[in-house]
């Protein structure tokens, strides 16, 4: 293995983090764990006998055909399931006993094997690291804590998930916008920002937050070329790149496509390519196991692995060992322990992939029998994700307004303020939709807010909010019911008649 | 049990928000979500993914009955549970199976599917009932229209506490020595702590006001601290217990201040009856009735919060289990509404499995059940402090007395010296004689045991170098396989190693009562050969 050429980014890092000392007690519990002989009177650890959980077990399903989701979701309560158990020897024993005590920030170093053996498998990156996370909202706030305090400008996707960027906002974090387009994030847009940035402003963008596969809310998904030129800018400008993939495991062929989904490959991750330690990956079990496990990793380099630890070991501390013994039990390689290890883990992923790919397959046929079939809107194919972003043809709509380029001139904002009545109109939209008996999510609400006074956007975003959020997470019900009010909402919206 | 009187709801505190409590926004897609609930209404808006694709059929495990500890304080009980586990099986244990399966037949149970969806940030509603319950009929708040809100464990309660109310470079009020955790996680925002002294209660309340009344802004550089940060119970490090008259106190002071009491409490069920020496018969258990025990625990500083200007802190960690990393908050709902919007985007919901098993154990014991439980294991704490100083007892010359000022003034001192062994030679090893070593209050509550060291009576003593010799003779026990907190890790401030002095924090919770004669064993030799030659290598 190469030695790391990972270059020195300590500038990045924020006052909070710079400013952060050690909690002291936790170098305790490292020299502890790391000499079983010692005995420790040091810290309040509960000896495990006062623990009133003595058992914990877990049947999850088994992963043993080629389609296990399919075999799960059709068979119900009948379906094969596998026992993942800690009390039938002394090491799954020991583990449960770990798991409930304190522990280190960064996870069980069971845990943290098995999450560097998913990133072995799917990336490469011999030399990051990784770091257990309480899920992607968790671990997204934790890396724009340690990078960004007051003054500071990210840049993100302009329609981004919104939680995200105001956790950030309340931190002093100003964000700017970069245009997307059905390929996600425009690598020209990004380099035109960062090359005319104004000194006058600020300090000049440092990090870069993006969902490069199924992004929220536009279902895009960042081509290879793409991905490699907004690498090359990320060096030329030296910025750090946030790469939240949750949908990673969850990128389909194009619709009818006859390739197996079981041997494609996944797209190559910012991660893979990082050669100065610059990317920090984030995963989620969220959304290939369930969200309410609250578990996930952070790959990053060594030097930014150690001051999240030292972040966690003094905020939400390890995480939860009911989900490490989860992980443990179920990917671990461990000889005699009944889980799915690596080879059902990927078979489980394809095959929740392929369902995933179905259910968009669904939603884009029936978008297209009654939502395009309008007239009034059309759609994009996701690549990955659980999103379809529908595009309202509002330009269309009696009551459209756009104003002249003189009218824009002469308004408050001149030519960045939005010169359509867009937002007004999608608002009439949605309260059609929910008067219909159908909610969508209006783009409006994923909007990051631009500074007007610069030229980060090359057009009003709100002029270009004419978008709704489409899903096909929930129930083939819930589609086959709900896409049919929505085109007849749609032409009402547009004819003024209701439909028969 | 609740004050017949009609009780007041909370004032407004609001003007305590930090302005990054207030900058934080709602997420405009909390609104849609409302709209999800409408009976009827089809969601073609949320990207939470169907629960059928959970890979999940069922959890289940083992608990205890609530009565597996005996309450009556034997001492052999905590090596008992040790001895069962070096057979190699838990069967002599009584314990119920907990299963919750992914969809319940019954409606109102707990429920896989749910608790391991997206949720609020507010969790499971059995779970939240429970705890509401709890802090009801326990603690009993002083006003009306008290909440809780379910968190991550205290740590990460206090971190978003402390940023919810104050600003960068503010002091807060704390404890003299407290918890190093809670001043590191606001130190990077230059959030600092002022110390208060304290006495065989805790926290001075004289102390707090006089603090308070004589704050000058200019000469202190922050304005007159508007929270307090305080342990009260078996606190960390010193052991202490704040009774029911200094709470009142220190709260009417904050009243008059308008200050805010963080009441972080992980021991308050660790509440145990004053230590006893064996030969003077041991210390006296508690009521066996556990309805009266819990009656009979320092009432927590909600009780006496007519005004909602406490927000209490609640851990499972020592009840349950560490890794649970499960607690909740009780305070005023607008505190709860601002710390809720922090964890919303942070760690949202506490982890799905641990809610359901512990809140499925929670309804299996029931709310009596619960008690009695940690009437039980307040009890295997006694055993554990009474044998841990019963055994520093047969280590070393132990000696009573009673304190006559400072901090330890009423207190019955316990002062440790060297024990004189074998013929008159070894006398003279140990010339020091009667020099103590180290001396203590046993606490009657939590898990620590807080040594002063008296490093004046280390050969060859030289004034100033208090702090090295607390390093020098905490790395020798480590090198020879015993660790201890160092007492400087616990102080507010740099400048409190006082004349001659050194602490060690020393828990009882942790070891078997075989690794602690072992450990102790380390530490009597250790300790008297630094005393007599602290420079050997």
């Amino acid at each position: 293995m190469a030695t790391p050429s990972f270059i020195d980014l300590t500038h990045h890092l924020s006052p909070e983090t710079l400013a952060r000392k050690g909690n002291p007690l936790k170098d305790i519990i490292r020299l502890t764990l790391n000499n079983p002989h010692l005995v420790s009177l040091a810290n309040g650890d509960p000896h495990h006998t006062l623990y009133p959980i003595r058992r914990i077990d877990y049947e999850v399903a088994s992963t043993a055909s080629e389609d296990p989701v399919g075999e799960w979701r059709s068979l119900g309560s009948a379906a094969p399931t596998q026992l993942l158990g800690t009390s039938q020897d002394e090491g799954t024993q020991r583990l449960l006993n770990a798991a409930l005590q304190y522990g280190h920030g960064a996870g069980l170093d069971d845990a943290l094997r098995t999450v560097s053996a998913i990133n072995s498998a799917y990336h490469t990156a011999p030399h990051h690291v990784v770091t257990m996370t309480l899920g992607n909202a968790d671990a997204i706030t934790k890396c724009l804590r340690m990078l960004g305090g007051p003054g500071d400008f990210f840049l993100a996707d302009e329609f981004t998930f919104a939680p995200m960027p105001i956790a950030a906002e309340a931190h002093g974090v100003t964000w700017v916008p970069v245009r997307i387009d059905a390929g996600g994030l425009i690598p020209e847009e990004l380099e035109r920002i960062l090359a005319n940035w104004d000194p006058a402003r600020g300090r000049r963008p440092h990090v870069l937050y993006t969902v490069p596969c199924g992004q929220n809310p536009t279902g895009s998904t960042l081509s290879l070329e793409r991905r490699k030129q907004i690498y090359a800018i990320a060096q030329r400008y030296d910025v750090i790149i946030i790469e939240d993939d949750p949908y990673y495991f969850l990128q389909y062929d194009a619709p009818q496509s006859t390739g197996a989904p079981t041997h494609k490959t996944f797209a190559t991750s910012f991660l893979s390519m990082d050669v100065d330690g610059r990317v920090i990956r984030i995963d989620s079990f969220s959304k290939i196991m369930a969200p309410g496990m609250r578990l996930g990793w952070i790959t990053s380099s060594p030097a930014f692995h150690a001051h999240l630890v030292k972040f966690i070991d003094l905020s939400t501390q390890n995480p939860h060992g009911f989900g490490q013994i989860l992980i443990t039990q179920l990917l671990a390689p461990s000889g005699g322990a009944p889980g799915w290890g690596l080879g059902g883990f990927d078979r489980w992923v394809r095959s929740l992939c392929a369902d995933y790919e179905r259910r968009r397959d669904l939603l884009v046929r029936l978008l297209a029998r009654d939502v395009v079939a309008t007239g009034w809107a059309t759609a994009e194919v996701p690549e990955a994700g659980m999103f379809v972003w529908v595009r309202v043809a509002l330009e269309r709509h009696p009551r459209f307004v756009c104003a002249t380029d003189a009218e824009a001139a002469a308004r408050e904002g001149g030519g960045r303020a939005a010169r359509t009545n867009t937002a007004a109109l999608m608002e009439e939209l949605f309260d059609a939709c929910v008067r219909g008996g159908v909610v969508v999510c209006p783009a409006s609400v994923f909007v990051l807010t631009s500074d007007t006074r610069y030229d980060d956007l090359p057009l009003p975003i709100e002029d270009r909010s004419n978008y709704i959020r489409t899903t096909f997470a929930g129930s083939e019900e819930t589609m086959e019911a709900g896409v049919p009010i929505l085109g007849r909402v749609l032409n009402e919206f547009f004819t003024g008649t209701p439909a028969v | 049990m609740a004050s017949s009187e009609k009780q007041q709801k909370s004032v407004d505190l609001s003007h305590h928000l930090s302005e990054l409590a207030r900058a934080r926004a709602t997420s405009p897609l909390k609104g849609i979500g409302r709209l999800f609930e409408r009976p009827g209404m089809i969601s073609l808006a949320g990207g939470m993914p169907n629960p059928d694709y959970f890979p999940f059929a069922a959890i289940s495990g083992d608990a205890l009955v609530s009565d597996s500890f005996a309450v009556n304080n034997q001492p052999s009980e905590s090596s008992l549970s040790w001895l069962w586990k070096l057979f190699g099986s838990s069967r002599k244990e009584k314990t119920n199976a907990i299963t919750i399966p992914k969809y319940p037949t019954r409606p109102g149970d707990v429920n896989l599917a749910t608790a391991l969806q997206y949720g609020t940030a507010t969790g499971l509603s059995q779970l939240t009932k429970f705890i509401s319950d709890f802090v009801g009929k326990v603690y009993q708040p002083g006003y009306s229209d008290w909440t809780t809100l379910i968190q991550t464990g205290n740590t990460d309660a206090w971190s978003r506490a402390v940023l919810t109310l104050c600003n960068p470079g503010e002091a807060f009020i704390t404890e003299d020595w407290t918890y190093p955790s809670a001043l590191a996680s606001s130190q990077p925002w230059g959030i600092h702590p002022v110390g208060v002294s304290m006495d065989s209660e805790g926290m001075r309340s004289d102390e707090l006001r006089k603090l308070l009344a004589e704050w000058d802004e200019a000469a202190r550089g922050s304005k007159r601290p508007h929270v307090l940060y305080t342990v009260p119970i078996g606190q960390n490090p010193t052991g202490m217990t704040m009774g029911a008259a200094r709470k009142k106190e220190i709260y009417d002071v904050c009243v008059e201040y308008d200050v805010i009491i963080v009441e972080d409490d992980p021991y308050y069920f660790l509440q145990m009856a004053p230590y006893a020496a064996k030969f003077e018969g041991g210390s006296q258990p508690s009521s066996a009735d556990s309805e009266k025990w819990i009656a009979s625990l320092s009432p927590s500083f909600v009780r006496f919060d007519y005004q909602g200007r406490v927000i209490r802190l609640d851990t499972f960690s020592k009840t349950i289990a560490p890794g649970s990393r499960l607690g909740f908050f009780t305070c005023n709902p607008v505190f709860a509404e601002r710390l809720e919007r922090a964890g919303e985007t942070s760690t949202q919901a506490p982890c799905g499995f641990g809610q359901s098993l512990i809140t499925q154990l929670l309804t299996t014991w029931q709310l009596d059940g619960y008690v009695r439980w940690l009437h039980g294991l307040s009890a295997q704490y006694q055993a554990r402090r009474d044998f841990f100083i019963d055994t520093l007892a047969e280590e070393f010359h132990m000696r009573t007395s009673l304190g006559t000022m400072g901090a330890w003034r009423g207190c019955t001192i316990y002062t440790a010296s060297a024990k004189p062994r074998g013929p008159m030679g070894m006398w003279e090893k140990y010339a020091l004689g009667e020099q103590p070593f180290f001396s203590f209050v046993p606490p009657t509550a939590g898990m620590f045991i807080w040594l002063k060291i008296n490093f004046e009576n280390v050969r060859g003593f030289q004034a100033g170098t208090e702090e090295t010799l607390e390093s020098k003779l905490w790395m020798k026990l480590a090198m020879a396989g015993v660790l201890v907190g160092p007492g400087t890790y616990f102080a507010s401030k740099a400048d409190m190693v006082s004349a001659a002095e050194g602490h060690f924090r020393v828990s009882f919770s942790f070891a078997t009562d075989a690794e602690m004669k072992k450990a102790i064993g380390i530490f009597g030799k250790i300790v008297r050969d630094f005393f007599e030659n602290p420079d050997s290598e």
